[in-house]
């Protein structure tokens, strides 16, 4: 099976004397909190889904005890909470945190009092956490970079701007930017606000193709599915199109004649891997040097390219039944299992 | 024809507005006259002249719905998972989804009208307990897709035409026998005009003001199982916008947010307004804030150039301009 989830190669050391070898654990599980801010989505839903299989099966079976404690989007809640878990004396605490620095001073706490503190997705600057999370500056950037080689270089695009005011969008956009700033023949003549939601980008790309008679390629921050049900709408071409790894996305993709697409990853298996980060450390009594800790999901596209920018980039090729599941909901998170155990669609989807 | 033109002035203004609005978008944009483009925003304009349709007979009424949101897509969740992807459920699944939005319409106007809550506070309350409850039963697990029929009742076509705008069109005809046309119309104006004076002149006040809410509730439904075709899947905050949406184009439309009068006719041309300036707004290139501050700036001018204020302020100062001229000519 591919690598699918390249941990830094500082954690190379531990990974091998971790989960490798069983003799060296403590009998008793480990007891591993995740403290989870929101659970209004998706991608949430499937990430606590997905840290109860990978502890249920494989390598971490019987190992870890997880107990999964959410609260409701608020910095206030998840500190009460994390000082209730605190109190059950674990030996670790996962967090996707509500905000990057107000839990600092309750995360210190928990450091202090021998715990370890891993943040994820939403993560931390509490500098004895670690930060483990997708790398968000090269996403944008190999899209960019694929989207410019895919239309040679010249042409002009459109560029979703997702939310107002998140720092995550400015982030992307900014990536997207800076790469196809490299191409003078690219021209960026439109934003929308893609909201990271389908109607949204599907109406926004659509009021772009009007005002546009000419539009090469566009980038999503959000499904790309949108952007192609638009272009479909407004009796376009159907030109590449850059988005992010969902089901419904790779299904378009797959299904819609002359697609080009290329959809980066924020893996709702982060929560497998924060999980496997734990017991590495608590076995091992080693900790990675480096706090912040890089998890690479591959790129699912239709036409897979070496990145220039970054060589490591991983793709895989969409194939339905593979990456692309006609029977799942359309929502569900893709790739969907790390390599070091095997998770299934229907088991990420919560739906067998 | 003169009355005519008096009764419903701000609808005619509001018509007027539209077509400025189209001729405007059509010099930044020059795609947006083009059919499909023409299509596209008609199908939008037809999810919020939809779900609008239920706010206009309560704001006509004196009231407000701020449970449409999650109304909206708890109506969409649940019609995704209940068909799973397939047609034939649909037949018990809308009627069902339909009688879901129209009692939670029933306990909005029986809170409301019965124990006189006020309709802000029990509406966002109801919002609220929805939003938690579609959590708690979905436990997150995402929904299957559309069903292919609902897809075709939103984006679908006969003979060119989108099947929603023939939706809309047959609820416009519905909604303004409702109101012009029907003993409940006239009640409801009375209600909205002064509920006590109402109660006293023998109109059902309480039985009015409940079924401006279950009217409410059904359409925020509707709006929800169609708009679920629109992107072909049900996601959770889809209903969201949905709420400054509705207010703003029963606004633009001419009603007055107390009550008491308007018109559905003047909430499609609010509907087809909003609708026309999210098309424009990403044409002018705008940064992410000024959009937003553009969006809400039209809107507020829009409605208060329909204002009775406005135009008292607009028959004054015409009687001052008046009045100087006959000075200047008399001294």
């Amino acid at each position: 099976m591919k690598l699918k989830a390249l941990v830094l190669a500082a954690l190379a050391a531990t990974t091998l004397a971790g989960v490798g070898s069983p003799a060296l654990a403590k009998s008793e599980p480990y007891v591993i909190y995740l403290s989870n801010n929101f659970v209004g989505n998706d991608w949430r839903q499937q990430m606590e889904r997905v840290a109860e299989i990978s502890v249920a099966k494989g390598p971490l079976k019987g190992r870890v005890d997880l107990r999964i404690e959410n609260v409701e989007n608020a910095v206030q809640a998840q500190i009460n909470s994390l000082n209730n878990i605190m109190r059950q004396k674990p030996d670790a605490i996962l967090i996707d945190a509500a905000s990057d620095t107000a839990l600092n001073p309750t995360i210190k706490k928990a450091c202090d009092a021998g715990i370890v503190v891993i943040s994820f997705d939403q993560v931390v600057t509490a500098p004895c956490a670690y930060a483990l999370g997708s790398d968000w500056d090269m996403i944008p950037a190999v899209m960019a970079e694929w989207l410019a080689k895919e239309i040679d270089g010249k042409g002009k695009v459109i560029v979703d701007r997702g939310l107002a005011g998140a720092p995550i969008s400015a982030q992307l956009q900014g990536g997207y930017e800076k790469v196809l700033a490299n191409y003078p023949d690219i021209e960026v003549v439109g934003y929308y606000n893609g909201e990271y939601a389908l109607g949204p980008e599907q109406s926004g790309v659509a009021a772009l193709l009007a005002a546009n008679p000419q539009v090469d390629g566009i980038l999503t921050q959000g499904y790309g599915s949108g952007a192609i049900q638009a272009l479909k709408d407004a009796g376009r071409p159907i030109v590449p199109v850059v988005g992010f790894s969902y089901n419904v996305a790779a299904l378009t993709c797959a299904q819609t004649e002359g697609a080009r697409c290329i959809l980066g990853s924020n893996p709702a298996y982060l929560s497998s891997e924060a999980i496997k980060l734990a017991v590495e450390i608590l076995d091992t009594g080693k900790r990675p040097e480096e706090r912040s800790v890089v998890v690479k999901g591959d790129f699912v596209t239709t036409h897979p390219f070496k990145s220039e920018l970054y060589p490591s980039a991983t793709m895989l090729k969409i194939a339905v039944g593979e990456n692309a599941f006609p029977d799942q909901p359309p929502g569900l998170t893709l790739p969907i299992t790390p390599d070091w155990v095997e998770i299934t669609a229907a088991e990420a989807a919560g739906s067998n | 024809m003169n009355t005519f033109l008096s009764r419903n002035r701000l609808i005619v203004l509001a018509y007027i507005g539209m077509l400025l609005l189209v001729l405007i978008t059509a010099f930044f944009s020059p795609g947006f006259l083009s059919a499909s483009n023409l299509r596209s925003t008609f199908i939008l304009a037809s999810f919020v002249g939809i779900v609008a349709l239920g706010q206009t007979f309560v704001i006509i009424g004196g009231g407000i719905d701020l449970s449409i949101p999650w109304v909206l897509n708890s109506a969409a969740v649940l019609m995704t998972l209940l068909c799973a992807g397939q047609d034939l459920p649909l037949i018990w699944v809308v009627p069902l989804l339909l009688a879901g939005g129209g009692l939670i319409g029933l306990l909005n106007g029986a809170g409301v009208a019965l124990l006189g809550v006020p309709p802000i506070i029990m509406t966002l309350a109801a919002n609220v307990i929805l939003q938690g409850l579609i959590l708690v039963f979905t436990g997150g697990t995402p929904t299957p897709a559309a069903p292919d029929m609902i897809k075709f009742l939103s984006v679908g076509r006969i003979s060119g035409i989108p099947v929603i705008a023939l939706i809309w069109t047959a609820l416009t005809v519905l909604a303004w026998l409702l109101l012009s046309k029907s003993a409940f119309g006239r009640h409801l104006y009375a209600v909205g005009t002064n509920v006590t004076v109402a109660r006293y002149s023998g109109v059902p006040t309480t039985r009015t003001t409940i079924l401006t809410y279950v009217i409410s509730g059904m359409t925020a439904a509707l709006g929800g199982i169609l708009l679920t075709g629109y992107s072909g899947v049900a996601y959770l905050g889809m209903g969201d916008s949905y709420l400054f949406t509705t207010v703003a184009a029963v606004a633009i439309g001419g009603a007055p947010i107390l009550g008491g009068s308007g018109h559905y006719i003047g909430t499609v041309a609010g509907a087809l307004v909003l609708t026309i300036l999210t098309g424009l707004l990403p044409a002018l290139n705008l940064s992410s804030g000024a959009l937003l501050v553009v969006y809400g700036a039209v809107i507020l001018l829009t409605v208060s150039i329909g204002s009775e204020t406005f135009s008292e302020m607009w028959a004054s100062a015409s009687n001052r301009r008046k009045r100087i001229k006959e000075g200047t000519e008399n001294g």
